[in-house]
């Protein structure tokens, strides 16, 4: 199954009972009670979902990890290396 | 440190006069230190300011065994060069990562270990998580990488955290078969050979690392490859 076929299917399973309570194939006590809340639900679910991705995208741009000691070792090693090469034969400009 | 075992470094490289030879110093300083058998495959796609010439001085300091040149004449592809570099490569482990000091040796040793550790058919290079990080990115590009990270986790629940990176250690068997059944071009190619490591039902173990971005100035994350990006998304969504 790809992503795909797996993703259609959760929508299927999940729209099609929201449909027949929302054309009213589906009506009962609790649906006609509820008809409003049933309708705006997958809006609020998107909403939701939208809004909890972002707050994790943030929260991981804020603690994204940076290396300054990587950048400073590489410099460090960059000057050494020349060095070492130039006394090996191989002059870097 | 493993009886037998030879770790093939495939190093594509254009234009890279200068980083070549540090590049080659470090692995060739941390290979040495943990006594590990190597070689260094360089596959130059004609640059124009001279990177072969370096390569071939490199040569006679580290030796033929050590450097080995495999130029092709122009600009031809990240996944060509993979399949250009496994053909030619000796070792029964191939390391794949950028010429250009993003990517630093002295992890290496590290995704040797965690290989034998758990066996793993690859291990990758992942800057999202434990100590692993990023130098030389503004908030720009660190939102758009989380971003996309984070869309690529959604929709192609990967099994990996850091999808686009390029710094990783395959069985040599394992890249080969990978590199011959992707389609995709650029950062998607990275993707697809993770994605596809998994449908094959190859394992996979992860290692921090550290991207050392001396080149964000000049490279470009425009609008091409933002939508590049999507499309290889879309396309993988799709088929896998």
């Amino acid at each position: 199954m790809t992503k795909l076929v797996e993703w259609l299917t959760g929508i299927v399973l999940i729209m099609g009972p929201w449909t027949a309570v929302v054309t009213n194939t589906v009506k009962n006590e609790f649906t006609d009670q509820y008809f409003m809340y049933i309708l705006l639900l997958p809006l609020v679910l998107v909403a939701m979902f939208g809004l909890v991705s972002v707050a994790i995208i943030a929260h991981r741009v804020y603690n994204f990890n940076v290396c300054n000691d990587a950048a400073e070792e590489l410099t460090r090693q960059i000057k050494e290396a020349k060095e070492d090469l130039k006394k090996k034969g191989l002059k870097i400009d | 440190m493993g009886g037998g075992d030879k770790y093939s470094v495939l190093l594509p490289t254009y234009n890279e006069r200068e980083n070549l030879p540090i590049i080659t110093w470090l692995l060739c300083k941390y290979f040495k230190e943990s006594n590990i058998n190597y070689e260094i495959i360089v596959i130059d796609d004609g640059s124009p300011d001279g990177t072969l010439e370096v390569a071939k001085k490199l040569q006679e300091i580290y030796g033929e065994d050590r450097i080995v040149l495999r130029p092709r004449a122009k600009k031809l592809g990240l996944g060509t060069a993979y399949i250009h570099g496994i053909k030619h490569a000796t070792g029964n482990y191939v390391i794949i990562m950028d010429a250009d000091l993003s990517h630093h040796p002295k992890f290496i040793p590290e995704f040797i270990k965690k290989q034998k550790e758990g066996n793993y058919d690859l291990v990758s290079g992942t800057r999202y998580v434990g100590n692993g990080g990023v130098y030389g990115w503004d908030l720009k590009r660190k939102i758009i990488s989380r971003g996309a990270n984070y869309v690529t986790q959604v929709f192609l629940r990967p099994g990996a955290s850091d999808l686009t990176g390029s710094f990783r250690l395959y069985r040599k068997d394992v890249l080969q078969k990978l590199v011959e059944s992707c389609v995709s071009k650029g950062y998607v190619f990275q993707m697809e050979l993770i994605i596809r490591a998994r449908q094959f039902g190859f394992t996979i173990g992860e290692v921090p690392i550290s991207f050392v971005d001396r080149v964000y100035g000049e490279s470009k994350l425009g609008g091409s490859e933002i939508i590049g990006f999507a499309k290889g998304l879309l396309y993988l969504f799709a088929t896998t």
